[in-house]
């Protein structure tokens, strides 16, 4: 437009050149004069028409940055217009501080702009408050003020192209979004990959299997959503009948990339199919795969343990449980090995040692029972503040608590839901923080405007207040999982008197068992321990040493016979 | 008796039909009630099987195919009177199982006199003139050696870790470098080997040698007893 101007006055000077020609030498003279002249006028006025232009184009409500439709106008502007008609002087300012990319500004001006106008309540509206927030930093919490928002396709188009641009489907944020705030519309807007991100993170139950595979669908090839859901495919069919189609999503499982699910538990998963369908020495290999380092060590272990009884081995559930039962382990290990202890025992008629394992049991979890009877009563304890510090820093294990650990349940830091609670109470957290700052910083920064301080002290409130609710989510899963093992507890020592019972039974006919077995000799070889070329043998003596823990083997004669002679017990 | 496991599955038969998250109230009596019953105990002695439970676990450093440089300081005891000899050595161990090895040692002697020696040097009482002590001192020597392994045992070192350890048996024979010349020596004794890591070794070896010795008056067998000390690296 400059240029024209330019063009057209340069032309009108030549035109006034040849018409002046005749009176040569002072013609040249002033029409070099004149040509200066004009040439400063031509661009002052350019410049003058320019401002002139752009004061216009604001009033207008078009700033120097903002997206323009074809006509010119601000995108955003007529997103606003379209909903409520002309806009306002607070709105221009508005507009101006989001077009120039200062949103802090706009969010201290949004108050004064929008609040109590029909935009501000439309789909648009609301879209547009999140994406101010959003861009503030509040992530969290704006993405799911949008989410919340019922028809997706009732908000300005302008606006959701902002929405994508911001929160592309691979962002951050979308593991922290509540999983309950999506609906199918929103998949229309941000992609497959956001919503996967956000429903994947679901746990589904054994009969959604169907819903799991439409959803594993959309996913992409690699994908840790992809994984993450082959992953839940797996446990659905795994307690299905289909346990060969687990077996073998499993094994296709097992070496994706970009799988969040830990190597341990896949191998546990593995085992476990195995197991329960009878293939106990396959099910043991893949129980052994299982690192000592690892928490699901312990769980490998007494399952071993149980696939030996169930093989007629129980000198080798006997010698594994050894060290399940091991002071040592109180906080990693449950109620059933002492359990499957003293079936083992009961079951070589080891009647001395059942009784011990049922008085260390009552030892061990009697003490236990009122601590988690106090954690499901209460979860706002020193010890589940630190956990959730702890697991604020990343995945931890139990070990990592250090004394902690004997005063939570024993899956704290495995429960999903409980690291999936902790993760968005950390990102609440930051948010709340980052509300405070905004807060402090509108004191001096805001508008002229008085009142929105208020506003914005609302807003902090009610992200605290979110924050404060994500804790009593995760308060309120350590209280499950509390409750979970006293269940547990319960349902042990139920079976213990059962073994008690079961016990005095035999007990009480042991006459004629020590008369129908008289010299008889029976010995069951245990078959635990080390299966190395070179191992060593020490003998079991009072004292347990740390490297003796899993090396323990048991040989038992004369098991339900009668003895032959003053029984030893070497221990 | 009877009349005892008639009330147990009444109770547990409760037990069980009251089962679930109603709970909580009993459940610390139902501890209560569990094992503890010393008459039962004794009645258990009945059918009481012989259980032998040992230790079986992996050697913590595996020994079979393994080379070990370790080099040695050691010291004679005894021997010749006036001469005191150190060795500073080195040692090469190969490891074909954790009970065998084949070694080759080698040492290089520093010697210097006792104090019977300096004694004579200075000692001008007799004659009115200082003796010289006739020393046929050993310079350098190098032998093969066999070594047996069949004890083990392992130490626990406060609970920061556990040590295997093996006793071992020696017997080697070689060359030994005396001032005198080259002479045929042989060994034999016996060692503590202990494995600290995948790649340390420490020995504390205590050995006779034997090699015959030149003097004015003709030949001396030397018998001495070596203790030397060996920190290796097992390859």
């Amino acid at each position: 437009m400059i240029m024209k101007h330019k063009s057209s006055l340069a032309k009108s000077i030549l035109k006034s050149g040849v018409k002046t020609g005749r009176v040569f030498g002072f013609a040249i003279a002033a029409s070099v004069l004149s040509m200066a002249i004009s040439a400063a006028f031509v661009s002052n006025t350019a410049f003058a028409a320019q401002d002139e232009d752009e004061l216009l184009n604001m009033l207008g409500g078009q700033g120097p940055e903002t997206a323009k439709g074809k006509d010119g106008e601000s995108l955003l502007a007529k997103s606003i217009k379209g909903a409520q008609g002309q806009l306002t002087a607070e709105q221009n300012i508005f507009l101006q501080f989001f077009d120039k990319g200062d949103y802090e500004k706009a969010l201290y001006q949004w108050p004064a702009a929008f609040d109590g106008t029909a935009f501000a309540k439309s789909p648009s509206g609301r879209a547009l408050n999140a994406l101010v927030l959003f861009k503030n930093g509040i992530q969290v919490t704006s993405l799911e003020m949008l989410l919340s928002i019922e028809n997706p396709k009732q908000i300005d188009g302008y606006l959701l192209q902002k929405w994508r641009e911001v929160a592309p489907d691979n962002a951050p944020v979308w593991a922290a979004i509540n999983t309950a705030t999506w609906n199918q519309g929103w998949t229309d807007v941000f992609g497959i990959g956001a919503e996967v991100r956000v429903r994947g993170r679901q746990v589904y139950s054994a009969d959604e299997a169907e819903t799991v595979k439409e959803l594993i669908k959309k996913t992409q090839i690699d994908t840790r959503e992809r994984a993450w859901l082959s992953w839940q495919l797996v446990i659905a069919l795994a307690q299905g009948p289909d346990a060969g189609i687990a077996g073998k999503a499993l094994a296709l499982l097992m070496k994706a990339p970009n799988n969040p699910v830990s190597q341990d538990l896949m191998t546990m998963t593995a085992a476990r199919l195995l197991f329960q369908n009878g293939f106990l020495d396959a099910a043991s290999k893949y129980y052994e795969r299982v690192p000592k380092s690892s928490d699901y060590w312990f769980d490998a272990q007494e399952e071993i343990a149980w696939a030996q009884i169930r093989k007629g081995e129980p000198q080798n559930a006997i010698a594994l449980t050894k060290t399940l039962v091991a002071p040592a382990f109180k906080a990693q290990v449950g109620p059933e090995p002492f359990f499957l202890r003293s079936l083992s025992q009961i079951k070589v008629c080891d009647y001395p040692s059942v009784v011990a394992t049922l008085n260390d049991f009552r030892e061990r979890f009697k003490p236990r029972t009122l601590e988690l009877k106090k954690l499901a009563e209460s979860a706002n304890t020193p010890s589940v503040t630190r956990l959730v510090e702890r697991l604020k820093k990343g995945p931890a294990k139990l070990t990592d608590l250090g004394p902690d650990a004997s005063f939570l349940p024993r899956f704290v830091t495995r429960d999903s839901a409980l690291l999936q609670n902790v993760a968005t109470e950390k990102a609440l957290e930051a948010e709340a923080k980052l509300a405070g700052e905004l807060y402090a910083r509108s004191l001096t920064g805001g508008t002229a405007t008085v009142g929105f301080q208020a506003r914005l002290e609302g807003f902090k409130k009610a992200v605290d207040t979110r924050t404060q609710a994500a804790r009593s989510a995760t308060y309120g899963r350590v209280k499950s999982l509390a409750d979970e093992e006293l269940l547990e507890i319960s349902a042990m020592l139920q079976k213990l008197h059962i073994v008690e019972a079961e016990l005095l039974q035999q007990i009480s006919v042991a006459d004629r068992v020590i008369s129908a077995t008289q010299g008889r000799t029976s010995i069951k070889t245990g078959t635990t321990g080390s299966q190395a070329k070179d191992k060593v043998w020490f003998p079991v003596e009072g004292e347990t040493w740390f490297d003796e823990y899993a090396n323990y083997k048991v040989d038992i004669k004369k098991g339900c016979a009668a003895a032959g002679k003053a029984a030893t017990v070497t221990r | 008796m009877k009349n005892t496991l008639a009330l147990k599955i009444l109770s547990l038969s409760a037990l069980l039909l009251v089962s679930g998250p109603v709970f909580a109230a009993d459940i610390m009596q139902d501890f209560d009630t569990l094992g503890g019953n010393d008459v039962l105990l004794e009645k258990a002695q009945a059918l009481n099987p012989e259980a032998q439970i040992r230790i079986v676990q992996d050697r913590v450093v595996v020994r079979r195919n393994r080379l070990e440089l370790a080099p040695e300081f050691s010291s004679v005891l005894g021997g010749d009177a006036y001469n005191r000899t150190s060795n500073l050595g080195l040692n090469v161990h190969y490891h074909f199982t954790p009970q065998w090895s084949l070694g080759l040692k080698y040492n290089y002697s520093f010697n210097s006199l006792r104090p019977e020696g300096e004694y004579l040097l200075t000692d001008v009482s007799v004659d009115g003139k200082a003796r010289i002590p006739d020393i046929d001192y050993p310079k350098q020597q190098a032998m093969l050696t066999v070594n047996w392994y069949p004890i083990y045992g392992k130490m626990n070192l406060y609970e920061l870790g556990v040590v295997h350890f093996d006793v071992y048996a020696i017997a080697g024979a070689g060359q030994v470098d005396l001032k005198s010349g080259m002479t045929t020596a042989y060994t034999g004794g016996a060692g503590f080997g202990l494995w600290v890591s995948q790649h340390l070794s420490t020995r504390f070896e205590l050995r006779y040698e034997g090699y015959t010795a030149k003097r004015f008056t003709g030949d001396t067998q030397m018998n001495t007893t070596v203790a030397g000390i060996q920190v290796g690296y097992l390859l």
